[in-house]
């Protein structure tokens, strides 16, 4: 296209938009906006801020882990305790029926995601034992013995679904794996 | 349906014709400002929570294409939450029409760069809506009327459009059976959880401790919530828009009390549409 026709087309485009009505130009840019806003959240997991399928609370009952830390006044006699009756479970966290007194990890700094990410494993591995021992090596904490519990959220029907299970012992020499889960010892 | 019919259907919904009330201008002031000041918190919040990142998060939105790890370290999320500070308040003033564009724009990198499950606030969601149309109007409409009666409009129409989205997605995922009162038993468990392992102690409320006990009144208290999201639609139109912004606000109240959460921004602009306008506006009229 000549340089001259070419500018022509252009002068005429811009004339055209600004002559463009309000409430048509509203009608295309929301129009535009719609799309955009199917194909950017579709195209991103539902994700695409601020376009959203708000895809998280639609998944009603999915099941959920997180981690809760309690101090131990002695390590012997609460750990026999444990070893000999945990009950299979626990349907509330509020109560006094864990053993210890809870540990708020924000008081400690510590990440409450990043524990639970060690509850939420099957099985503990040495290596995955003397990380999670590192991470309590904080001021504070030097010669408090600490059980790390695994709370657990299903559906079941009946009751509020809450398991709560009690899966590493940390103390100043160590982590020391407790149960492995009454779920797998209960399935195998 | 032609564009031609479109426009002339939903074209004077808009009311670019009519003229602009004293309530309307005190609406539109009260919005812009919860907007930005949503908008600024959220960027310096959004920064502290990229800053104190230590692992990998979940991508998102923009960070599925780039890799935006880079602004976890020398202080780059506090330089760009400064950035959109200034933006926000460039947009407010009117001195620079794409600011609020570049602040819109700053804050999807920031959402991106924090994005952690759970837990998700959707009220930023529709701050980012409300900001969305801020932006188009300060950039598409010249006239200060039009510029303002644009940017509520969308507003209006992105928030209805998100509840309905929203109630659609969960009929989608998960049925009717979405609002089966187990399943509010176990949202507030995992938060009573979340709370008693970052605080140490935990008790359930009145309102807890009563849908704890009844599971029918669980299950009540989902369904009128879903019904609440799906009539979103209602946001849309003058007659039912304080209505339905009121019952909105309600559910939100109510998950606020039932899962331990502080009070959500998007309360804030529902309880602005919760307002009756048309009757404040008449008595600005009747006023000598």
């Amino acid at each position: 296209m000549e340089p001259k026709a070419f500018a022509r087309t252009i002068s005429r485009k811009r004339i055209r938009r600004k002559r463009l009505p309000a409430p048509e130009r509203a009608v295309r840019i929301v129009t535009a906006s719609l799309v955009a806003y199917l194909l950017l959240a579709g195209l991103h997991k539902g994700e695409f801020w601020p376009f959203s399928f708000y895809p998280d609370y639609a998944q009603a009952g999915s099941p959920w882990t997180r981690a809760l830390v309690r101090e131990l006044p002695t390590e012997s006699a609460v750990l026999e305790t444990l070893q000999a009756a945990w009950p299979r479970q626990q349907e509330t966290i509020y109560s006094d029926v864990l053993p210890g007194k809870p540990l708020a990890l924000s008081d400690h700094d510590l990440s409450s995601r990043l524990l639970t990410q060690y509850v939420a494993e099957p099985a503990w591995t040495p290596e995955r034992l003397a990380a999670l021992a590192v991470l309590f090596e904080r001021e504070g904490l030097e010669d408090r013995q600490l059980i790390l519990f695994r709370a657990r959220g299903e559906p079941d029907g009946a009751t509020t679904g809450l398991t709560i299970t009690p899966v590493a012992f940390i103390s100043s020499g160590g982590a020391t794996p407790l149960f492995l889960g009454a779920t797998e010892s209960d399935d195998g | 349906m032609s564009r031609a019919k479109l426009t002339a259907l939903i074209g004077p919904w808009f009311g670019f014709g009519s003229a602009e009330t004293r309530s309307d201008r005190v609406l539109f002031r009260l919005f812009e400002f919860i907007v930005v000041f949503w908008v600024a918190l959220y960027a310096w919040t959004w920064a502290s929570q990229i800053a104190a990142l230590d692992q990998s998060v979940e991508a998102t939105g923009l960070a599925q294409h780039i890799d935006l790890s880079f602004l976890r370290s020398n202080g780059r999320s506090w330089l760009i939450a400064g950035l959109i500070s200034v933006f926000a308040l460039a947009g407010i003033i009117r001195i620079l029409r794409p600011a609020y564009t570049a602040a819109l724009f700053l804050l999807h990198v920031q959402f991106s760069a924090r994005f952690v499950t759970p837990p998700i606030d959707h009220s930023s969601h529709v701050i980012g809506l409300c900001l969305l149309g801020l932006a188009i109007a300060a950039i598409g409409f010249k006239s200060g009327p039009n510029r303002r009666k644009f940017a509520l409009a969308f507003a209006w129409l992105s928030m209805g459009f998100g509840y309905l989205v929203s109630a659609a997605t969960k009929l989608l995922v998960a049925g009717p059976r979405w609002a089966d009162g187990t399943h509010l038993w176990m949202w507030i468990n995992e938060r009573a959880t979340d709370i008693a392992a970052r605080t140490g102690e935990f008790e359930p409320n009145v309102a807890q401790q009563v849908l704890l006990d009844n599971l029918w009144l669980a299950t009540a208290v989902l369904t009128v919530g879903l019904v609440c999201h799906a009539s979103g639609f209602f946001l849309w139109f003058r007659q039912t828009r304080h209505i339905q912004a009121a019952a909105l606000l309600v559910v939100h109240a109510g998950i606020v009390m039932l899962l331990g959460t502080s009070p959500q921004p998007a309360m804030w602009l529902l309880a602005l549409f919760a307002v009756p306008w048309e009757r404040v506006n008449a008595a600005f009229a009747s006023r000598p």
